[in-house]
């Protein structure tokens, strides 16, 4: 059996995906962040680091589940939900 | 004034649905806001809901939903390094109807044709951006540049209270009591699941899963049998990111372990998903979930019972949804907004199934953090049965089997506090 990305299981799931973020991350901030949780917590794996250290965030594929927004120990992230019929749209939750 | 509804309610989830259909019913004008674009867009549990609140409040039901399974046989699930120990209630009969799986999209569809046929107006698609207040009373919103006058709102925003959040009318939870729950959905045919698990088309299981992968991590598994699926889920503490935990390697550690693979093998990923669980028990609910002009139900109120093998939220959200509702007829039929009156609200939830759950559990968030208890558990059961049941040339006895798996785990003395502290939580 094989194991299944992150990638491919957000393939399974159904998005509309709006024009501008929901999430917005002031990532200038993340550098003196060691543990950087979000990374870990985020269930879409949404969370990355580029080359260079820095974070990078995608709200593309966003389960908004919420747990970036309390994990982040700087409140760092500015969370909000999509517009009305936008984001993630579950037939199966 | 001019109102537009008697009652606004913000979310079309368990408890905003609830709260609609027991306000059309006594007469009231109510509009439901869902910023899904239909019902259950936006809604994730694991898949088991309490019949009682349904048999109380909504008779007829059981002919109207069309439920997923009963669950017929609860299975606690110890994983080994490769081994599994099973442990299975199967129950009788007349048992068996008191629960049931299903997809949250479905029971929300069933519900909103409730809440329509008492006259009560869902609109999809639409997200309330604004409360709007008038003498300091919550006296509706505004929703995609429109205003909707109202008597009543009523916060069913589910787990993270955007709206409630940002006008001061709940703090930010702290991560502390929280946890992710990860789920994926499987297409698997309905024989297969009926040879696997011994069961026939309408019986069904709910499993509770620790060891294996999850051993050494605060949380848990699932899996739920629906009728020609499987849902299999990870619940983590979320201050398990601190530690090098990936809750979403987690479930597919978990789906690849040996006992999962005969189950998940050849099966179709339908779908995945998350949401946020509350495991701060009867410390999170809301100390005041009302005020002037507002009520706070469900989820939004901290109204989640984790117990350590079950959770409790889709019948704690029904619930509360009725006392919301009687808390507005009563404090209507007083001519009030005020939040002297619809603290009704809160002595119904304290003399309720709600309050009663949350009491009896009121130590559990302690025990659901403490790391120990997932790890040694799942641990010492694993070695004991292998001793047990050696088929080496000499048998162990269990005492002595015992001792030797306690001692490789843990201390003793620690393990017997452990279980005391626990034994009285959980």
């Amino acid at each position: 059996m094989k194991r299944y990305s992150v990638e491919d299981r957000l393939l399974k799931t159904r998005f509309e995906i709006y024009k501008e973020p929901h999430i917005i991350v002031d990532t200038s901030k993340c550098r003196e962040c060691l543990n950087k949780p979000c990374i870990k917590i985020c269930p879409a794996g949404l969370y990355s680091l580029d080359e260079d250290g820095n974070l990078i965030f995608n709200y593309e594929g966003c389960l908004e589940c919420g747990s970036c927004r309390l994990i982040c120990p700087y409140n760092n992230i500015r969370w909000n939900i999509p517009p009305g019929g936008y984001g993630v749209d579950y037939s199966f939750g | 004034m001019s109102i537009d509804f008697d009652v606004v309610v913000i979310g079309g989830g368990p408890s905003g649905l609830s709260t609609a259909y027991f306000l059309s019913k006594y007469g009231f004008n109510v509009l439901v806001l869902e910023r899904g674009s239909k019902l259950g867009s936006k809604n994730v549990f694991g898949g088991r809901v309490y019949s009682y609140p349904f048999d109380k409040y909504f008779p007829g039901w059981r002919d109207e939903l069309n439920v997923e399974r009963w669950v017929s046989h609860e299975k606690l699930i110890t994983l080994c390094k490769e081994d599994s120990i099973e442990l299975t209630l199967a129950r009788g009969s007349s048992d068996k109807y008191k629960s049931f799986t299903i997809f949250l999209s479905k029971l929300l569809e069933w519900m909103g044709e409730r809440v329509e046929s008492e006259g009560g107006v869902i609109a999809t698609g639409v997200k309330a951006d604004k409360i709007i207040f008038e003498d300091n009373v919550v006296s509706g919103v505004e929703a995609g540049g429109d205003v909707i006058k109202s008597l009543y709102v009523v916060f069913a925003e589910g787990v993270n209270s955007v709206l409630a959040e940002e006008y001061k009318l709940k703090s930010k939870p702290s991560p502390d009591k929280y946890a992710v729950g990860v789920k994926e959905v499987f297409k698997v045919d309905r024989s297969k699941i009926n040879n696997l698990f011994g069961l026939d088309n309408d019986s069904g299981v709910a499993a509770y899963i620790l060891g294996g992968p999850l051993k050494g991590v605060r949380g848990g598994g699932f899996l739920y049998t629906m009728r020609d699926y499987i849902s299999l889920g990870v619940v983590v503490h979320l201050n398990e990111a601190f530690e090098e935990v990936y809750p979403r390697e987690l479930i597919e550690d978990l789906r690849l372990h040996p006992y999962m693979q005969k189950i998940f093998k050849d099966a179709t990923l339908i779908e995945y998903s998350a949401r946020l669980v509350s495991e701060a028990g009867l410390h999170g609910i809301l100390e005041k979930p009302y005020g002037d002009g507002y009520l706070i139900v469900g989820d939004s109120a901290g109204y989640v019972l984790n117990t350590g093998f079950t959770v409790r939220g889709v019948d704690y959200a029904v619930l509360s949804g009725k006392y919301a509702a009687d808390t507005i007829k009563y404090s209507h039929e007083n001519g009030s907004r005020d939040s002297k009156f619809l603290a009704k609200y809160m002595e119904l939830v304290k003399s309720s199934p709600i309050y009663h759950g949350l009491k009896k559990f009121k130590d559990v968030d302690k025990a659901l953090s403490d790391r120990y208890v997932y790890s040694i558990l799942p641990g010492i059961l694993c070695r004991l049965f292998n001793k047990v049941y050696s088929t080496g040339e000499e048998p162990y006895k269990l005492y002595d089997s015992l001792i030797d798996s306690i001692k490789s785990e843990s201390g003793i003395i620690n393990l017997i506090y452990k279980l005391i502290t626990l034994g009285r939580s959980i």
